[in-house]
């Protein structure tokens, strides 16, 4: 097990065990509920990275990796600068803010966010 | 083609101007705007606790009316907890995490700019809250209903607050995911987990804290405004709602929350610590699996803020929080170790360090007698609890972070800060904040309720007050020779070189600033203090594969 894995599936099952204690102990079904969502959330990272980690194959495991072995290793294409993130941000701002004053500018908002995130999408292919 | 025209193709220079700022997907400059913008933040939610500190110099003084005031008590607590304190961490974090594992970047550059973009505009609209008819919001940091609800909030500023901090929790859980996978998969090669600095692992548990603790935030929040603006009754008891839910579900990240408030400021202080002590940190392997244990002990103490409601198992909450004091001690016992015997070096950043572990001392202490039902019963919603608070966050968090800025400044501008500068703003803060807030616990004792306007002309409080006004004024100084440092010192810019405090981790085999693509090269990585292998080859072979 690497210790990555590790972190989430100690995390569940003491978060489980916190849950079953607590309900055993207190009888109260909010904080339950509670534990038992956190419980699942963990657990299904743990799950997640049980079956991806089979794959991984880490030269950042290996204590004697050198840079050279890593070397030339396709990262992926990495951008310094996208207008996206703040215009995301602008809709979002404007969607939350006309929940409150105005719901037809939270309307605007929300096709706008979406705009952006399909134009995202579409331009990282 | 010379070489010069072939290594401006590969990378192209950097840009400066504002719209390379906005468009920026660089964790480095991410992390600069999240901290610049925190400073600015603190520097409003500072001047408010000036207004309240100015306010409460002399009993029956109506500087503030009573409204008013309940507005400043408000926002200096969401902005010092929401959008100074843990956004600082975040940010740092952002600065170093990629630094200190040898990677190029976050694992999600575009939504980690993303997650900056909602915390600055969850940010400003909380503070917008003021320019609404009513003003800005008046609940408390923890907008306990009915205060918050719309029968006794009716003004707008309530619902900006709760709009505001809905984004900047989305934010926070965003930015955690980041930190977790970045951390989990960019590790450089020979970086293994066990190799991670302190700090990194500091971060790992915060994240996990954030992404355990601010989904209740937001379904919190999202709660709060069904009820107020679509006629919902979840927390109204006359229509079968639960007060004593909001306070479940608000606590359930609200004490989760205060070791995001900590967790990070426990990572810098160990790095500070383990550097300017000369020697590797103390049972390493203990400060981390103490780190989770604090993180995953807080997410089961939350009803300990609940104790007087009677409607809570106080038993079980209250052992939990004491259990808590454990893995605590652990740390402060690794800190003290590290420092024993080593060839300890005061500049500011150590100061500030060594200031930590004093104030954080006495905010951990008063916390365990707070966990305490029958002392809580007596110290709920005094000043006791707002003296123990403010040790543990303002005395403890507040400190490192000082520290964070001597200590990565130089890396960060590529020039250091004034020393002798640095070392009476230290002393101005600490006085300033221990004359300010010490009275504090004696007030709460002598009876005096937080968050109340003014105070009978009777006792001690008159006196007691007027001191932490005069040590609230002693630390403001402290703060403008901050400023005046940050001046004097960008006019000097003494070159501070790749590695000015000789520190062991993996920022600082970079150049100062670190280019955008954050290394030229990277040296071996055998043990977590990977520089101070590069100096001690001989010493490092014999020791070889610490940490695998």
């Amino acid at each position: 097990m690497t210790t990555a894995r590790g972190v989430f599936i100690v995390a569940a099952l003491f978060t489980g065990v916190l849950a079953i204690s607590y309900w055993f102990i207190a009888r109260e079904p909010a904080g339950t509920m509670l534990l038992g969502f956190m419980t699942a959330a963990l657990a299904t990272v743990a799950i997640y990275m049980f079956f991806a980690e089979r794959e991984a194959d880490l030269y950042a495991d290996n204590p004697n990796a050198t840079m050279r072995e890593a070397a030339g290793e396709h990262v992926g294409t990495y951008v310094t600068h996208s207008p996206a993130p703040f215009w995301i941000g602008i809709a979002l701002t404007g969607m939350v803010l006309g929940l409150v004053t105005a719901p037809a500018a939270a309307g605007l908002g929300l096709i706008a966010l979406l705009f952006l995130i399909a134009v995202m999408i579409v331009r990282s292919r | 083609m010379s070489a010069a025209d072939v290594a401006d193709r590969v990378t192209p220079p950097e840009r400066h101007d504002i719209l390379s700022w906005i468009t920026t997907t660089d964790h480095k400059r991410i992390g600069i705007l999240y901290m610049g913008t925190t400073m600015l933040f603190m520097t409003v939610a500072g001047l408010l606790a000036m207004a309240i500190r100015t306010q409460l110099a002399r009993p029956g003084q109506s500087l503030i009316g009573p409204h008013a005031y309940n507005q400043i008590f408000t926002l200096h607590g969401t902005a010092m907890i929401f959008l100074v304190i843990a956004p600082f961490g975040l940010g740092l974090a952002n600065y170093l995490i990629p630094l200190q594992i040898g990677a190029p970047d976050m694992a999600f550059p575009r939504l980690n700019a993303t997650s900056y973009w909602l915390f600055l505009f969850g940010g400003l609209i909380v503070f917008a809250g003021a320019a609404t008819n009513e003003g800005a919001a008046a609940a408390g940091w923890t907008s306990y209903v009915p205060l918050s609800e719309i029968t006794v909030s009716t003004g707008l500023g309530q619902d900006f607050w709760i709009v505001g901090l809905a984004l900047v929790s989305v934010a926070s859980i965003l930015t955690s995911l980041n930190f977790v996978t970045t951390a989990f998969i960019f590790r450089a090669p020979g970086m293994t987990m066990w190799r991670l600095p302190i700090f990194t692992w500091e971060m790992i548990a915060t994240a996990l804290l954030i992404f355990m603790a601010f989904p209740s935030l937001t379904a919190t929040l999202l709660l709060l405004f069904i009820d107020r603006r679509l006629g919902g009754h979840v927390f109204d008891p006359a229509f079968g709602g639960s007060a004593v839910l909001y306070q479940h579900l608000f606590w359930f990240f609200g004490h989760p929350e205060v070791y995001v408030l900590i967790l990070p400021f426990f990572g810098i202080v160990s790095e500070i610590i383990s550097t300017f002590s000369g020697r590797p940190m103390f049972g390493y392997t203990g400060m981390v699996l103490a780190a989770f244990a604090i993180a995953g002990l807080s997410m089961g103490v939350w009803a300990h803020h609940m104790f007087t409601t009677g409607a809570v198992n106080n038993p079980f909450f209250s052992f939990v929080s004491f259990l808590i004091a454990v893995p605590t001690g652990i740390k402060f016992f690794n800190w003290i170790c590290t420092m024993w015997g080593g060839a300890i070096r005061y500049p500011t950043a150590m100061l500030f360090a060594v200031g930590f572990l004093v104030n954080f001392l006495v905010g951990g202490v008063t916390g365990v007698m707070v966990a305490s039902p029958p002392v809580d019963f007596q110290a709920q919603d005094s000043y006791f609890v707002v003296a123990h608070f403010h040790y543990t966050i303002g005395g403890g968090s507040l400190f490192a972070l000082l520290a964070a800025l001597y200590y990565w400044w130089p890396k960060v501008y590529g020039w250091m800060l004034d020393e002798r500068l640095g070392k009476i703003g230290f002393w101005f803060t600490f006085v300033g904040f221990n004359v300010t807030f010490m009275p504090m616990f004696f007030m709460g004792l002598f009876g005096m309720p937080r968050r109340a306007f003014t105070y009978p002309d009777a006792g001690a409080l008159p006196g007691l007050n007027l001191t932490a006004t005069i040590g609230s004024y002693v630390m403001f100084i402290g703060a403008l020779i901050f400023v005046a440092n940050v001046i004097v010192s960008a006019r000097k810019r003494v070159p501070a070189g790749d590695n000015p405090w000789n520190a062991n981790t993996l920022e600082w085999a970079t150049t100062s600033p670190p280019p955008e693509h954050n290394f030229e090269s990277l040296p071996p990585i055998r043990s977590p203090r990977p520089l101070w292998d590069l100096r001690h080859p001989r010493a490092a072979t014999s020791g070889a594969s610490e940490g695998s």
